[in-house]
């Protein structure tokens, strides 16, 4: 298990070296003059000299990729041109904001997903399953987008149940119960798509299992359907549940950027739609590697998983 | 003598009529065959009634497309400041008009227009692209297969949506750099389509086959391998084109992509966010259109998928 652990671990290495290669290209995407463009129209000539030398832009490629690199890996993620501000300040912070409207979404698609797809396997073709497939092929069309605005009309602006916006508010006392007040919104808009996907993989997966024999072995032998359901059918259809969640924990990521613009929750997806607009070309770097890093080692970790849950697969 | 001689000239072209009858009749059968894997495959989708509807929904989409200056009823620019942001049903105005008193319906027809192109195109060329990396990938596995799948396993490391996001959004807006930006992040997906299809395929004896006969390698990737990989990317490629919708009209909606005050289902989605309180349509039908084409392209995938499956057919 060790073994199978660290071999995985070594094989991420190249990968992670591919992604700062990917990250450290953004800058030379940049149209045009790069220092000048990311300036803007009313930069002075020694201010673009000054980016130019900051940057390293006037060097070869492959050393403005080494000393970026480097500079990198010592924790330094160069600073924000727009705010002047070190990007690891700017970052980090934000992360963690999304890390707990992400982790929300996950908890509600899980939470929802996993018993309701179970359901669906057990009682095929029953009311409940109808139903649950009619809203898990909607929900995983519905754009995210699209979503939070629908939610944010109905019970933000007609019922005033929730707040339209921010983390916390302004007169309130900044509590839990404040945040989770505001988190409602967003995190369920964010687990629409998750939640869908979980659900119909749940199904299936649980589908699959519920027909081999050692399960009609088990019912004819007399035991209680919970029983065989929990304690031998799940167990058995949880690895491939398990990868697929490690995935949509990363799509997560992705679906946060557009409910934190509309719900303007401080989070990292904010922030990287704040600094493209800025064309802040060093703090979406500096998102971009902590999210891609975050993803990396997530994937990881449900692959280790997996691999604990399935004996076949931790042999090799 | 003579009569050999009448014998042999006799036999030589029965002969050779037998081996053209018989070649005839193989050529037929391979025809007959292909013709009802193809019908199969039509029965099996025809009884598919939510692929049918997708699948018709869509063609009626595209028709209404390309003939939106005669479909549409008004021009999607032309503003009617007087009816600014009245509902569903008002006289004329069917699905309401919007912030600037714009017709909400001849927007969205002549927003089809862009909202499916920028998103369909880049399914296309990324496609194709993907094609020749996950042949070449899945037919040389070492060597050029594994560097070229190697260096597609980087761009896992990113969730798909903030790359695009991050692409589009350093490149400037624009309809092309949306285009490309759905372009860099698809080719890693369906490349791995192609690649697993093609791997299988390569391992199986009529390969092996083709390659006694002395066929070259690039007849049999053309000839034999690539009929066999088409089915799993035109369905992932169906599925894909609806999700890409909604994502190049996202970025629209962020401001990324396509610019106001063109005619786009993100934009106008963008346009009804600040006047949701009061007029709440404005944003709900391009938002409903959105979730209308992508579930549309999903059944249609989901239904290619099983018609195209022969164990799933029988």
């Amino acid at each position: 298990m060790g073994k199978y652990a660290l071999n995985r671990l070594i094989a991420v290495l190249p990968i992670l070296f591919g992604v700062s290669i990917v990250i450290f290209l953004f800058l030379q995407l940049v149209p045009g003059d790069v220092a000048a463009t990311l300036l803007g129209p009313r930069a002075t000539a020694e201010k673009v000299a000054a980016i130019r030398a900051e940057l390293g832009l006037d060097r070869p490629i492959h050393e403005q990729y080494w000393s970026w690199l480097t500079s990198m890996l010592q924790g330094d993620m160069g600073r924000s041109i727009a705010l002047q501000v070190p990007v690891a300040d700017l970052v980090l912070p934000k992360f963690l904001n999304t890390l707990i409207l992400a982790g929300a979404s996950l908890l509600i698609a899980i939470a929802i997903g996993l018993p309701l797809g179970i359901l669906s396997a057990v009682r095929q073709y029953s009311f409940v399953d109808r139903i649950s497939t009619v809203f898990a092929v909607i929900g995983a069309a519905a754009p995210t987008f699209w979503l939070a605005l629908v939610l944010m009309y109905i019970f933000a602006l007609e019922l005033r149940w929730f707040p339209t916006s921010g983390m916390t508010s302004i007169r309130g006392d900044g509590g839990p119960l404040d945040l989770l007040h505001h988190l409602v919104l967003p995190a369920v808009a964010t687990a629409a798509i998750p939640l869908a996907v979980i659900t119909r993989l749940v199904r299936s997966s649980m589908l699959e299992v519920i027909r081999r024999d050692y399960i009609t072995a088990l019912r004819a032998k007399g035991m209680p359907q919970a029983n065989v359901i929990y304690k031998h059918a799940l167990r058995n259809a949880l690895p491939p549940i398990v990868s697929i969640t490690g995935l949509q924990a990363g799509f997560l990521l992705g679906g946060t950027l557009f409910t934190e613009v509309i719900f303007s929750w401080p989070g990292i997806g904010l922030q990287l739609y704040n600094a493209i607009l800025a064309r802040d070309v060093p703090v979406v770097q500096g998102a971009m590697l902590f999210i891609a890093f975050f993803f990396v080692l997530l994937n990881l970790l449900a692959d280790i998983i997996v691999a604990y849950l399935n004996p076949k697969l931790r042999a090799h | 003598m003579a009569e050999t001689t009448v014998t042999a000239s006799q036999s030589e072209p029965s002969n050779g009529l037998v081996r053209r009858r018989e070649w005839e009749a193989r050529e037929a059968q391979a025809v007959r065959q292909a013709e009802s894997s193809l019908r199969l495959f039509w029965i099996a989708l025809q009884r598919d009634k939510l692929a049918m509807a997708s699948a018709l929904f869509l063609t009626v989409v595209v028709i209404m497309t390309i003939f939106a200056p005669v479909v549409a009823p008004y021009d999607p620019y032309e503003a009617d400041p007087a009816l600014r942001l009245q509902g569903f049903g008002t006289e004329g105005h069917i699905l309401g008009l919007d912030g600037q008193g714009r017709d909400i319906l001849s927007r969205l027809i002549y927003g089809a227009r862009v909202s499916l192109p920028i998103a369909l195109a880049p399914v296309i060329v990324a496609t194709a692209i993907s094609l020749l990396l996950g042949l070449i990938a899945g037919f040389y596995r070492r060597g050029i297969g594994e560097f070229i799948m190697r260096v597609l396993d980087v761009f896992y490391a990113f969730p798909t949506v903030m790359l695009a996001i991050a692409i589009a959004g350093i490149l400037g807006p624009g309809m092309p750099n949306v285009m490309l930006s759905i372009i860099v992040v698809l080719i890693p997906f369906i490349t791995r389509v192609v690649y697993t299809a093609t791997m299988t395929i390569a391992e199986e004896e009529f390969i092996q086959a083709a390659r006694a006969c002395g066929a070259s390698d690039l007849r049999i990737i053309l000839h034999d391998v690539l009929p066999n990989v088409l089915s799993p990317v035109i369905v992932y490629g169906t599925t894909t084109m609806g999700l890409q919708t909604v994502f190049a009209a996202g970025l629209s909606f962020l401001g990324l992509g396509v610019q106001p005050p063109i005619a786009d289902w993100g934009i106008m989605t963008a346009e009804g966010r600040s006047v949701l309180g009061i007029a709440p349509h404005v944003s709900a039908v391009p938002g409903v259109m959105l979730l209308l084409v992508a579930l549309a392209f999903n059944l249609l995938g989901d239904g290619l998928r099983d018609a195209l499956d022969p164990r799933l057919r029988q």
